[in-house]
């Protein structure tokens, strides 16, 4: 017995020898088979133990039983080491040049004017407002008339007008989505309406069609007051919260009282410069309270609801957010523009 | 509009400074654009006189001046030549920086010393005369500041008056405006006269014959005038607010047209036949010379002012050359009418005739307020050209007007507004603007509305004029008591935004054209003229005629951003456009369509180190639209050819419909389109009709478990004839069983040896797999055995060995 446990000694310094020099997988599996493979030493023993007495078979199967697990272990732990070693060596190896350009998948960009749509939107379906949209081809009715501007009337000239006959036109604004609105559906109405707009005029700050948004929400006892406070909302959300906001008197002719709209100038924050014409302000758009002859022209009793009408410029709008200097290039179309948005 | 402030302080008192009321007008909503102080420029520009000049010894055109500017004798070298010896003259010695810009120094010109300069009109930023110095009179004390002199002191501001405020159309206008604003005492202008001579109704004979266009026409005379330039300051004054002086007859009607609002007209009494005027419509070919010099033709909507024979003005817009003062005139007959707005809008615009005084009539003058306008412009004629006035007036003015009154409810201004004022505040802002306030109680009060106050007609109209004068920014903000209600975009909205998304995120990139073509880009596309896309709206007044038709396709705009963007070297391009095309009705409104197109040219991808690229071709633009129906959930596509499309392809374009109904067309452009957009590759497009696409698309999404028995995939390469499609096999052996073929794959085409001429092989990869078992091999070898024999019966498929 005594010989059999100094062999099992043996086998436990050899191993342990054996696995702590394992440099790889390979050699600790060689190692494993060598001891406790069908033919190992260990194996060998076991079998052995068959000639021991019944007393002596417990202590040795014991002790056998030990340094196995012991061997197991310490392969084990070899292993977690050599594989942890060749990760480390792998790693050391595997150096990617990381400031080499990546595979780019080709995505498209929305157009500068479809992103301040959505803004916009979004801003005023939050409020409860639908989108509300009309012909681009509208007729003088709609456009002029039923916004209380009569055919020989001065407020025509504040729009250059591009006829197709008499009485058909390209809309100058959208208010006239005011109309159909109005005309298709009673009180309480709370829209806004975007949309191409035309006016006959090209040059450095104009192009003969541009974008709106038009607004209008009827109701009873609606005031100036809500007015302010809606739009106050939409720019604070629009330009951020801190952005300075005036309102000034002006005239439009389907709107009484009528305002212009001032936010501080974004460039220079107030103090003047080129792009507030060192005003300090800029103009983003027109709102009023809906004139009276509006309502009864399309059937609203003036004396029973009241509202609001708004309406701003698109690319005006686009060119502030994005500092853009220039109102053509939102139509010239070159893929250097349209992809930086 | 320009208004001096030395000007509107002969009415108000104004403390503040120049851009303070700037301010406070512009937050009144007379808006101010700019503030100019006249006397910019006038830094070290003195007056000097000219003691003695002789030539240039070096340059011909040059005069070397010896100017005396005061405290010493400069000498100067100039480039005009009208100036002579005593002349007075305008300097601008070294140091001066000039309204057009010019800094001057001390210089040698062609070698002579020049201490200066000798100004002409334009340089100082007067007027725009340019010919030669400015020559001042003897009178000009020598070495005074010329901005002293010619009465610069002053700041011009420019207000871009709304149409509604007629009657800020001059200082007048806006003094009492100013009164309004701040409170402060108003001093109207004298137009007290001394009359003398004969009665003007034995000199003259006024009859209207259109009383509806012309409501009221008053004369005066001014007899022995002097015609002759005006003095400086009547010069100064017009000059200040952009006119230029002609003499001093006209001169002060322009001068009360700009002080008072009310445009004036001059004859030359010995000019009129018969001395007599006649106010009627034109008669049908009849002609008459403006001022400008131009011969106008007129017809019975054009109001004429004629003497006993002829005509002598168009009414309230200009007058004719005929009768006009000049030098010689020694009698004049003084015009102040009040004319119909409309017509006179509707003349001068079918004239294309636009003037100071039609600007105002057309906007609505003070048919009261001409009496004093045509009274301080008598006075004033006497003042600067002498002679007398005749006693009396003409006055033809059968319906006086009737005065109006608005009763405005205080409660009213409080629901509009949302601010509770009371009655009394009301009337004090009223009676600040110049508005006598009559009876008044708790409930409201009643308005009786100065003539000139052309703008006020209504109840509303008063509640603008209480919270412009009360304040916008004072009125406190509020948010509307109004029903929660979420705003909810409309099925056709949300899909137009989620298709434009689909679109990015498949690479493309969104454009934005105008709506309005050239009618040639239909011809480019090879339409022929009697293809309903030819059938265009034309603008009747367009900018020009590339932008003279309403688009009724998408595509042209595309192909010149493709054009575009090829001459910035940007020939790799995937763009698209969403708006809306145009069909022309017969009668009434066109119906509008929106349409999606997309236009691809060029690579897949730009080359780069570990990507290699290859040139897009009508699969690529397929497979867009593939994966752009699924994601709309239109799932039942047809893609058939279009020979009929004249501008794509005939071999590789299809027309594309869903569930049966056509939505586009999709394909490689035809070689000569491209040739004649120029571009250097040939482009791929689509277009499709946005309306039936919505319609098909699904919102819906339910989820199918996926099966858990697996699938096995089997290859067969058949060969057949060429000219079957691939789609159509595709379907036929889907068609065969279609609950256990999940999936039918084309992974090749192939034609050649050995594959007879004529005929093609497709290899197709087709996936068996039942819902509720696992197949068996021999159940598949069944099914493709199955799809061998019934496509060879039906397309003639042969299995490759």
């Amino acid at each position: 017995m005594s010989q059999i446990l100094d062999t099992l000694t043996r086998i436990e310094e050899e191993s342990e020898k054996e696995i702590a020099a394992a440099a790889t997988l390979s050699e600790i599996q060689a190692g494993r088979v060598r001891v406790l493979g069908k033919k190992g030493s260990l194996t060998r023993l076991l079998i052995a133990m068959k000639d021991l007495s019944s007393e002596e078979r417990p202590v040795v199967g014991k002790a056998v039983n030990a340094l196995k697990q012991r061997i197991q272990e310490l392969i084990k732990q070899r292993t977690v080491e050599l594989e942890r070693q060749e990760q480390a060596d792998r790693l050391k190896q595997e150096r990617l040049d990381v400031t080499l350009p990546g595979r780019r998948t080709v995505r498209g960009r929305l157009h500068p004017i479809t992103r301040i749509f959505h803004r916009v939107e979004g801003i005023f379906e939050g409020l409860g407002f639908h989108i509300a949209e009309g012909p681009e081809v509208e007729e003088d009715y709609y456009n002029f008339e039923a916004l209380n501007i009569p055919p020989d009337h001065p407020a025509r000239d504040m729009q250059d007008t591009f006829y197709i006959t008499d009485d058909i036109l390209l809309r100058t604004h959208t208010s006239p989505v005011q109309i159909r609105t109005m005309k298709s559906q009673d009180p309480p109405v709370r829209i806004i309406a975007p949309g191409k707009v035309y006016r006959c005029d090209a040059d450095i700050s104009h192009t003969p069609m541009f974008h709106q948004v038009e607004g209008l929400m009827v109701d009873r006892g609606i005031t100036f007051g809500d007015l302010k406070g809606i739009l106050e909302i939409f720019l604070h959300e629009m330009f951020g919260a801190s952005t300075g906001i005036r309102f000034r008197p002006s005239f439009f002719p389907f709107t009484e009282p009528s305002a212009e709209v001032d936010i501080a100038c974004l460039i220079c924050g107030g103090g003047g410069c080129r792009v507030c014409k060192d005003s300090g302000w800029l103009e983003i758009m027109g709102a009023g309270m809906v004139d009276p002859a509006v309502f009864r022209m399309v059937g609203y009793d003036p004396e029973a609801v009241s509202g609001f009408a708004f309406g701003m410029g698109i690319e005006r709008i686009a060119m502030l957010v994005y500092r853009i200097d220039d109102i053509r290039l939102f139509f010239e179309n070159e893929l250097r523009f349209l992809t930086q948005f | 509009m320009l208004i001096s402030l030395n000007w509107l302080k002969d009415f108000v008192e104004i403390s503040e400074a120049p851009a303070a009321l700037a301010e406070r007008l512009t937050m009144a909503g007379l808006e101010v654009e700019g503030v100019s102080d006249l006397a910019e420029g006038f830094e070290n520009v003195v007056i000097g006189q000219i003691v003695s000049l002789e030539p240039h010894a070096d340059a011909e055109r040059l005069t070397v001046c010896q100017v005396d500017v005061g405290q010493d004798r400069r000498q100067i070298v100039c480039g005009a030549s009208n100036q002579r010896r005593h002349d007075k003259v305008v300097v601008a010695l070294p140091g001066a920086v000039l309204a057009g810009g010019g800094a001057i120094g001390k210089t040698k010109i062609r070698g002579v010393v020049s201490h200066g300069m000798i100004c002409s009109e334009r340089e100082i930023g007067v007027s725009d005369e340019a010919d030669g110095v400015m020559i001042l009179p003897e009178e000009a004390p020598v070495g005074a500041l010329a901005a002293e002199y010619l009465g610069r002191r002053d700041t011009v501001l420019e207000i871009d008056l709304t149409p509604n405020r007629a009657d800020c159309l001059s200082h007048l206008g806006v003094a009492r405006e100013v009164v309004a604003l701040t409170g402060c005492s108003f001093q109207g202008p004298p137009t007290a006269l001394e009359e003398a001579g004969p009665e003007v109704s034995t000199l003259s004979e006024v009859r209207v014959h259109d009383p509806q266009l012309c409501r009221r026409y008053a004369a005066r005379m001014v007899l022995d005038v002097n015609v002759g330039p005006s003095p400086a300051w009547l010069q100064q004054r017009l000059q200040a607010v952009g006119l230029r002086p002609i003499n001093n007859v006209v001169d002060v009607t322009n001068y009360v047209l700009m002080e008072m609002g009310h445009p004036l007209h001059a004859f030359d009494y010995d000019l009129l036949a018969q001395n007599r005027i006649e106010v009627r419509r034109a008669a049908p070919g009849e002609r008459l010379r403006t001022l400008d010099g131009v011969e106008r033709d007129l017809d019975p909507s054009v109001l004429l002012i004629c003497d006993g024979e002829k005509p002598v003005a168009l009414a309230g817009i200009m007058g004719g050359a005929n009768t006009q003062v000049h030098t010689a005139t020694t009698r004049v007959f003084l015009e102040a009418a009040y004319f119909q707005p409309a017509a006179i809008r509707r003349t001068a615009k079918k004239l294309g005739l636009h003037s100071d005084s039609s600007h105002r009539f057309e906007r609505g003058t003070d048919i009261e307020g001409l009496i004093e306008a045509i009274d301080r412009a008598a006075l004033l004629i006497q003042q600067v050209a002498g002679g007398t006035v005749a006693r009396g007036r003409i006055d033809v003015y059968p319906e006086p007007w009737p005065g109006r009154e608005i009763h405005l409810r205080s409660g009213q201004v409080s629901s509009l507004l949302g601010l509770k004022l009371a009655t009394d505040d009301i009337a004090d802002i009223f009676s600040r603007l110049g508005l006598d306030v009559g009876e008044r109680d708790a409930e409201g009060c009643v308005v009786h509305i100065p003539p000139f106050r052309v703008d006020l007609e209504r109840e509303v109209d008063l509640i603008e004029e209480v919270a412009r004068i009360y304040g916008y920014n004072r009125i406190p903000s509020t948010i509307p008591a109004a029903s929660i209600v979420s705003g909810q975009p409309t099925r056709h909205q949300r899909w137009t935004a989620r298709l434009r998304e689909i679109l990015v995120s498949l690479g493309y990139t969104e454009t934005i054209h105008y709506s309005f073509h050239n009618p040639q880009d239909l011809e480019w596309l090879g339409l022929p003229e009697t293809d309903p896309l030819r059938s265009q709206i034309r603008i009747r007044n367009p900018l020009s005629e590339e932008q003279s038709v309403l688009r009724t396709t998408l595509l042209p705009g595309l192909l010149h951003a493709a054009r575009r963007n090829q001459s910035l070297s940007l020939t790799n391009l995937q763009i698209f456009e969403m708006g809306r095309v145009f069909e022309k009705k017969d009668s009434g409104l066109p119906r509008e369509h929106t349409r999606v197109a997309g236009l691809m040219v060029g690579q897949n991808v730009g080359e780069g180190w570990n990507v290699s690229s290859r040139t897009q071709d009508f699969y690529d633009m397929k497979g867009d639209l593939e994966e752009l129906f699924e994601r709309l959930q239109v799932h039942r596509c047809g893609w058939g050819r279009s020979e009929e499309l004249p501008f794509l392809h005939p071999g590789k374009s299809t027309r594309i419909a869903c569930d049966g109904v056509s939505v586009g067309y999709a394909g490689e452009l035809h070689p000569s389109v491209v040739k004649r957009y120029d571009l250097a590759e040939q482009p791929l497009c689509f277009e499709l009709d946005l309306d039936p696409l919505v319609e098909k698309a699904s919102e819906t999404i339910v989820y199918t478990p996926p099966i858990r028995f697996p699938s096995v995939e089997r290859d067969l390469a058949l060969v057949l004839s060429d000219k079957v499609p691939a789609g159509e096999v595709a379907e036929q052996i889907r068609n065969i069983e279609p609950e256990l073929i999940r999936d039918v794959r084309l992974f090749d085409l192939y034609r050649g040896t050995p594959i007879p001429d004529g005929q093609k092989s497709l290899a197709f990869a087709v996936r068996f797999q039942a819902p509720d078992r696992t197949l068996k091999n021999e159940e598949i070898n069944e099914i493709r055995d199955k799809i061998v024999t019934e496509l060879h019966r039906t397309l003639g498929a042969t299995l490759r060995d």
